[in-house]
């Protein structure tokens, strides 16, 4: 058991040092003098020089990598080629934004995911199932950020229930979180209703059926704890992809998160926040998804006692 | 359960033979070009001219909506028809060629690339080569590799195993005609299943992307691009942010009922 806790984390630091290779390796590609980008277009050749000895641009990939990596551990992400600050401080402000998002929609994906899932399940035939499914079918083929226009324009310019941008109190989650959550809730409703059907027709919950159980019992006590096991694997998975899809509806609502600061920085050609920010938007994804795999593993007795 | 996946499976490919049909009959449907700009006619809402209005520059709206049917489309079925190739390649030589460093390499760079969200992947890839069309399928379609490479070697993987792989393999067949003759068809199934759910899902990741400015510069009519002008006209002209997004969503769909039709009219019924 210690063992395999010990390889998980081995590939856990494997798959994070690849990111941060990826990365590195992807921002030396683009195209330009990084010296001159960095420095400014209206720099003179002396700054540019001094710029490229700052860089270590005359040294190896492989010594750059070493630096970068160095420094990064400490929490020194380099400097804007924009604001020439240190981005450290506001790359973690940005991720904490972006992480609450996430959370509030995570929130909303388990709500609704799970009661629209149960509800299919219980009673596969109704109206309300077919309705539900209709449902869960359009929110995995909305474009989010489509969404958000939509939400904005109805209930913010037209009824001013929420506000339209920026981040600002309660209310101002609601719109973003729902944009990003339909179409986790629409993944979670269809695996609950699965894994919850195909978990109503096992034998044990046959065997509570025939000991005359009460209904909501063999439902949610039985059947629902194991029908939970993949959609719990699910979910933790919906998390960390929302904190990554959350780009888009980070640019349309204003908000400030670390996604939107690296669609901005790649319009700029500011690459030092392009590689800050997908290093840890990408590590915080791999370091949730190994999470899930650990509580995955917990959960289900079967793995453990293998 | 069946019933409703034929169902699904029928109106999933009506929408996207409409879709086909519209993009390849753009001129003929419509009135006005998707560039042709007129200022005096500027944001004007629908109307009999101009069925779904005129954007900022006068454009017909429902032009650039009917000719954006060329654009999202096809960006995401190449995307998909590359990965598809790419994914079933390297998946099927990683599950037959097991034990090597081969198997070692290709299983590390799948998980690796699966590591990432798809999104912000493909946008550091388009901050690399730049934006337009070509860029975007390509970044795309490199996204969606691991997927098909890992269902893929998960399937080749049983297959080995089967009794008329082994007696192919006693026979003396070449590796090479062993997968493509024998284990390739009984995997294209679901293959073509994830192929089908994948497209729905690069049609978003290309307007999400376009929307973002990475996709064909404008005056392209591309769904993503149009929504993303419509942000500065939203209190004014409202209309201009429905009319795409609808097409978006109605397109998507229309792939993934093609999917899940094909999974459900298959499923053998319950007892």
């Amino acid at each position: 058991m210690l063992g395999a806790v010990v390889r998980r984390l081995a590939r856990l630091l494997a798959t994070l040092i690849g990111l941060t290779v990826i990365v590195f390796l992807l921002m030396n590609l683009v195209p330009g003098d990084p010296a001159r980008l960095a420095a400014g277009m209206a720099a003179s050749q002396e700054m540019v020089d001094k710029m490229r000895e700052e860089l270590r641009l005359d040294q190896p990939l492989a010594v750059r990598y070493m630096h970068f990596l160095a420094n990064a551990v400490r929490g020194d992400l380099g400097r804007s080629w924009v604001s020439h600050q240190p981005i450290g401080r506001e790359v973690f402000n940005r991720w904490a934004a972006t992480l609450q998002l996430a959370l509030f929609s995570t929130v909303l994906v388990c709500v609704f995911g799970l009661a629209m899932g149960v509800a299919c399940a219980i009673r596969p035939g109704g109206w309300l199932a077919g309705g539900l499914r209709m449902l869960s079918t359009i929110g995995v083929s909305v474009a989010s950020f489509w969404l958000g226009l939509v939400l904005i324009l109805t209930l913010s310019v037209r009824l001013g229930w929420f506000p339209s941008i920026g981040k600002a109190g309660l209310s101002s989650f609601v719109l973003p979180a729902l944009s990003v959550a339909l179409y986790g809730v629409g993944v979670t409703a269809r695996q609950t209703e699965t894994a919850l059907a195909e978990a109503l027709l096992s034998n044990y919950i046959r065997t509570a059926w025939a000991k005359g159980l009460p209904q909501r019992a063999v439902i949610f006590k039985h059947a629902l704890k194991n029908a939970l096991i993949p959609v719990v694997t699910v979910l933790g998975l919906q998390f960390g992809y929302l904190m990554g899809s959350s780009v888009v509806v980070e640019v349309v609502f204003a908000w400030p998160g670390l996604g939107r600061w690296i669609a901005e920085a790649i319009a700029y050609r500011d690459l030092p926040v392009v590689q800050g920010g997908l290093i840890v938007l990408g590590a915080t994804f791999v370091v949730l998804n190994f999470i899930v795999d650990l509580c995955y593993t917990w959960l289900d007795p079967r793995i453990r006692l293998h | 359960m069946r019933k409703t996946g034929r169902l699904k499976l029928l109106l999933g490919g009506g929408v996207l033979v409409l879709y086909a049909l519209v993009a390849c009959l753009a001129p003929l449907v419509t009135a006005h070009g998707p560039y042709a700009q007129d200022l005096r006619q500027a944001l004007r809402g629908p109307g009999k001219d101009h069925w779904l209005g005129t954007d900022e520059l006068g454009r017909d709206v429902f032009s650039r909506v009917i000719y954006g049917a060329r654009i999202s489309p096809a960006i995401a079925v190449a995307a998909v028809a590359f990965a598809l190739v790419a994914g079933t390649a390297i998946g099927c030589i990683s599950g037959y060629f097991q034990g090597g460093l081969l198997e070692w390499v290709i299983n590390g760079f799948i998980d690796l690339m699966l590591s990432f969200p798809p999104i912000l992947l493909a946008i550091a890839m388009m901050a690399v080569v730049g934006a337009g069309a070509v860029n975007l399928a390509l970044a795309i379609g490199l996204v969606s590799v691991p997927a098909f490479g890992r269902l893929a070697r998960g399937m080749t993987l049983v297959m080995v195993e089967k009794e008329f792989v082994e007696a192919a393999r006693a026979v003396g067949q070449r590796p090479y005609k062993i997968l493509v003759r024998h284990i390739l068809p009984n995997i294209a199934a679901p293959l073509i299943v994830e192929a089908s759910l994948r497209t729905g899902a690069s049609v978003l990741m290309a307007a999400g992307l376009s929307f973002l400015g990475v996709g064909p510069p404008p005056p392209a009519p591309e769904w993503g691009s149009m929504l993303s002008s419509s942000r500065a006209y939203l209190a004014v002209a409202p209309y201009l942010s429905l009319a795409p997004g609808l097409a978006i969503t109605l397109l998507v769909i229309g792939f993934n009922w093609v999917g899940e039709g094909v999974v459900e009219s298959r499923r053998v019924p319950l007892s």
